[in-house]
């Protein structure tokens, strides 16, 4: 068995979108629909003042609460603990109570097929647009696709900053298990005990640790 | 999607200067994705948002599609844009371009190119430049003036003579990297890993930015200077580092001319039987020839005052100790706003860790001063010894392929007939730098002085909005008997052209680069849409047209590769015969440049400049009238040099950092990226918004002065509240022009009312040295619209 899952460093991140336009460009999301966002958070006054990005997404949680208060039993989990949802199944009719039931607030719906470009579908759009079906909840599925090929999401491979790390939770000498034992990767709401996939690197915990220096190996498989 | 009947095409982005490799998935003969490739040393398999939006930029159905000409007078609100052939528009050119150097002279005819990217002019300026130079015309235009003249184009060869060289910094080597004006983490999109990896070791990273953008945001110390600056906080640097021992004296005695005695009567250097440059031997207490180097026994003194043959004369280090002398932390604080102790404490542990690198980009470089506020940074790693080391501030390899910019063929005498030398940038026109800036052409060609500009070609070079004072040029734009323009998208500034060219993205063009570790033939990954040419062809075919064809390989492209590649003894086929590329290492980054040895005499080489050595001290300046040192001067307009202006405008006015989604005043059109960033904006401090009464997100006019304190013009924009700038100062970020259809987001235009932050600049101050254009400390009043 596999858990994939991710650990994400916000003190790396530069807020540049490449992990957006990458999903965007690899899932043909549409318009208005991205699957993961990036907060910005300023604090304090000039010149004593920070800013921070930090990028958001499905955590994939074990317990699911978006699953559990779907009608139509269209989120399971496939390979790897990914959460997947059946765009053929999410027939709620955009009742979506699996919207408000993510803390996190990553589902959206797909509003309709339009196509980004007015009365004009690009060649790329008339091929991936198959997949999304209108009205259905949409989330990040860590690029499920490309995960059981053996290949890392196009965000993780993209960020030119290296903020994340993609890996196997259950592979306990991997780095992503390795980073969570240690209490150096954390979830974001350390509140909300829904034992999920994406952590997030705790600089308090250990700055400087060199875990993520981008000359590290990724795990052999991907 | 599955990947099976796809076609992998290796290849790379040259959206920026960086040169990410990349593979592009194509299927059926359209583009499926583009991704980093994973092969490449640059970039590691990262990509950042520009090269990853590929298919929204290729496809985008807003792209100009076919040659076009006007059929209705300039200044008509409707050209009457005409559908013409290729062929018409070549052949119009070409009988044009003849036409008017037969009537005017070929220096009468401009030619500009802009941006380095996005149709990678990065790349093709070297044929641009060879097509202007057989025509005849010493005026071949760019964007150093407002990018980087002080850094790379040319660089500082009258101090250094690391002429158009890039810094290349070590950054697994560096333990302390001290960047200025210089968003590097975005746009140097492959560095950034590199850069956090350095911090996440050990490395200490400085940033001085009057903006909080990603980089400083990223800093152990930020420091935010009073926009413009700069050079009192390097020079209070200098100070500290002075005062506190932290000198590396021998360098400076062996490497640079520090030691050089100059006369206190002239300030030129003391020179004696044939001997054009003495130091003071200390231990003989007697002057000793520098020619420029000498026995190792000598010991020369860095300061003092001397007399030789009566002369009286002190070493260089000591009129530069004399300058910084009245240059203290607590002198710095006045001028830059930063507080003392926050300097002395960067200049203590920047000169004290080792080594020690530094970096800057055109925000240091768009100011009044910035060319003595390059020297000073720069003379802060020659002072410290950190200068061309590994993990200092070091500089890329010179070039391997084989020049065509045939810049032989221009005629004798061109660099006196060039409008850079005509108005007076005399360090411009000594270093041949013919580039010039663009903003010369819209006064010759309003004035008519030195002489008349006619005609007018420009490639990807929005210049209507990337130029400072965009009326102006727009007004002389208009006054052209002949202009052609070229680009992806219809830009302002075509309103004004005569005959317009739909260019390929470089994703539909082809050149030959280096892209760590192939050489590669970057081909076309998919075919230009609609009639779109790349840039290559157009000049090109418009050679030959021209009677250049002999020059330009008979028209075979493939023929100009060839040569460019001779050094690296590979043809094109080669290349192509194995796909991504033929590896290639480049001999290691040479160090220590300054004291390398020439083979056949066995004597150091020394450097490009005038003595030979590292100059601290500028004689060649002093001659063409100018200060050999980098003094203290306000940059030109500011509130202290120019406090009528601020009286009325107190706000200042800042522009500058570019982040990674956008090259400069393109992309706006591609919807995944606007979806990131939606609306032109200009950021005012919290406590500064509160006071005009302005709320976030509503929209605000800003209006600035000219010279002569009548309005500028003003342009309309929503307000960022926010702790990132100080309460005196804006930042507007720029290149804001286009609308996004998709978004339902319409264009700005360029003028009055517009995003256009270049609308906003009177672009008569200029650096008397370079001619860069004063942006940074501009006057300016904030109200809600």
């Amino acid at each position: 068995m596999a858990r994939y899952g991710l650990a994400i460093d916000p003190s790396r991140c530069t807020g540049c979108y490449a992990c957006i336009i990458a999903c965007k460009s690899e899932n043909s999301t549409l318009p208005g629909v991205s699957w993961i966002r990036i907060e910005e958070k300023e604090e304090g006054e000039f010149p004593k003042v920070s800013k921070t990005w930090t990028p958001v997404l499905c955590m994939q949680c074990a317990e699911m609460p978006c699953e559990q208060v779907c009608p139509t039993v269209a989120i399971t989990r496939g390979e790897g603990g990914i959460v997947l949802i059946d765009p053929q199944s999410c027939v709620c009719d955009g009742a979506g109570p699996c919207l408000s039931a993510c803390p996190y607030g990553v589902l959206q719906v797909n509003q309709g097929n339009r196509p980004y470009f007015r009365d004009y579908l690009t060649p790329h759009e008339k091929q991936d647009y198959e997949v999304h079906v209108q009205g259905a909840v949409e989330k990040c599925d860590l690029c499920y696709h490309r995960v059981v090929a053996g290949m890392q999401p196009s965000c993780v491979q993209a960020c030119p900053s290296k903020a994340m790390l993609f890996g196997d939770l259950d592979e306990r000498a991997g780095d992503l298990a390795q980073l969570v034992s240690r209490g150096q990767a954390k979830p974001l709401r350390e509140d909300l005990k829904s034992d999920l996939s994406v952590f997030y690197i705790d600089k308090g915990a250990g700055k400087g640790s060199g875990v993520f220096e981008s000359g590290l190996p990724t795990p052999s498989r991907f | 999607m599955s990947a099976n009947r796809t076609e992998q095409i290796h290849s790379y982005c040259i959206h920026c200067a960086a040169l990410c490799g990349i593979v592009a998935y194509v299927k059926d003969g359209y583009l499926v994705k583009v991704e980093g490739d994973p092969n490449s040393d640059n970039n590691a398999g990262t990509l950042c948002p520009k090269g990853l939006s590929a298919k929204q930029e290729i496809y985008h159905p807003g792209r100009l599609k076919y040659p076009m000409k006007r059929t209705r007078p300039k200044g008509d609100a409707d050209p009457g844009w005409q559908h013409i052939s290729w062929d018409e528009a070549l052949n119009t050119m070409a009988a044009r371009m003849s036409e008017i150097k037969a009537l005017y002279g070929p220096e009468s005819f401009f030619f500009q190119k802009g941006s380095t990217g996005g149709s990678s002019g990065s790349e093709w300026y070297r044929f641009f430049g060879r097509l202007s130079s057989l025509y005849g015309s010493p005026n071949h235009g760019g964007t150093g003036h407002i990018c980087c003249y002080s850094r790379s184009c040319p660089g500082l060869p009258l101090h250094f003579g690391n002429k158009g060289l890039h810094p290349s910094i070590d950054y697994e080597k560096t333990n302390f990297i001290l960047l200025v004006g210089y968003n590097i983490l975005h746009t140097e999109p492959p560095l950034a890993r590199k850069i956090l990896d350095a911090q996440q070791r050990g490395a200490k990273l400085v940033v001085i930015d009057p903006v909080l953008a990603p980089t400083a945001a990223k800093a152990d110390i930020w420091l935010a200077p009073r926009p413009g600056t700069d050079l009192a906080l390097f020079l209070a640097m200098h100070h500290v580092i002075i005062h506190e021992g932290l000198v590396d004296a021998d360098f400076l005695k062996y490497w640079t001319n520090a030691p050089f005695l100059v006369r206190d009567d002239n300030g030129l250097f003391v020179s004696s039987d044939g001997n054009p440059y003495l130091v003071w031997n200390a231990k003989e207490r007697a002057p000793q020839p520098a020619n420029p180097w000498f026995p190792s026994h000598v010991e020369p003194a860095l300061n003092g005052s001397y007399s030789v043959n009566g002369i009286s004369c002190r070493p260089a280090w000591q009129l530069f100790t004399d300058m910084v002398e009245a240059c203290s932390p607590e002198w710095a604080e006045k001028m830059t706003w930063v507080e003392a102790e926050d300097i002395r404490r960067v200049a203590r542990l920047y000169a004290n860790t080792k080594p020690a690198s530094t970096d800057w980009y055109n925000g240091l470089h768009k100011s009044s001063n910035g060319y003595y506020t390059a020297v000073a940074l720069a003379l802060l790693s020659v002072v410290t010894g950190n200068w061309d080391v590994p993990g200092g501030l070091s500089f890329e390899s010179d070039p391997t392929f084989k020049d065509v910019k045939g810049s032989q063929h221009l005629p004798e005498g061109w660099i006196n007939n060039s409008l850079v030398a005509a108005a007076g940038f005399k360090a411009r026109a000594y270093n041949k730098e013919y580039v010039g800036p663009m903003n010369l052409v819209a006064d010759a060609i309003l004035t008519g002085k030195p002489y008349p500009i006619k005609g007018m070609l420009a490639l990807a070079s929005g210049m209507g909005t990337s130029n400072p004072n965009s009326k102006k040029m727009m007004d002389a734009l208009k006054q052209l008997d002949f202009l052609v323009m070229g680009d992806i998208w219809e830009t302002p500034a075509m309103a004004m052209a005569d005959i317009i060219l739909p260019c390929a993205t470089h994703w539909e063009s082809e050149f030959v680069n280096y892209n760590p570790p192939y050489l590669m033939h970057r081909r076309p990954i998919v075919e230009p849409q609609h009639e779109a040419w790349p840039d290559l062809k157009i000049i090109f075919e418009l050679a030959k047209r021209l009677g250049f064809g002999k020059e330009f390989w008979d028209g075979d492209i493939k023929k100009a590769f060839n040569t460019m590649l001779e050094p690296f003894k590979v043809t094109v086929d080669d290349l192509d015969a194995s796909p991504p590329g033929v590896r290639y290492a480049p001999p290691p980054q040479p160090y220590r440049r300054y004291a390398a040895t020439d083979e056949k005499s066995g004597k150091p080489k020394g450097v490009a400049t005038p003595t030979g050595k590292l100059e601290l001290y500028s004689e060649k300046l002093k001659t063409l009238g100018y200060d050999p040192l980098p003094a203290w001067r306000e940059p030109e307009p500011g509130p202290v040099s120019t406090p009528d202006l601020f009286r009325e405008f107190p706000l200042i006015l800042s522009s500058g950092f570019k982040p990674m989604h956008w090259l400069h005043g393109q992309l706006r059109a591609v919807p995944w990226l606007r979806e990131c960033d939606k609306e032109p904006s200009v950021w005012i401090n919290r406590r500064t918004a509160q006071k005009l009464g302005i709320p976030e997100g509503e929209r605000v006019m800003v209006e600035t002065p000219k010279r002569d304190g009548t309005i500028q013009g003003n342009v309309v924009l929503k307000a960022v509240l926010t702790e990132a700038v100080h309460p005196q100062v804006i930042y507007i970020p720029y290149g804001w022009w286009q609308g996004c259809d998709s978004l339902a987001l319409e264009g700005y235009g360029s003028l009055d009312g517009s995003a256009n932050v270049n609308n906003l600049y009177d672009d008569s101050f200029t650096d008397p040295v370079s001619g860069t254009i004063g942006m940074v400390s501009y006057p300016c009043r904030v109200r809600k619209e």
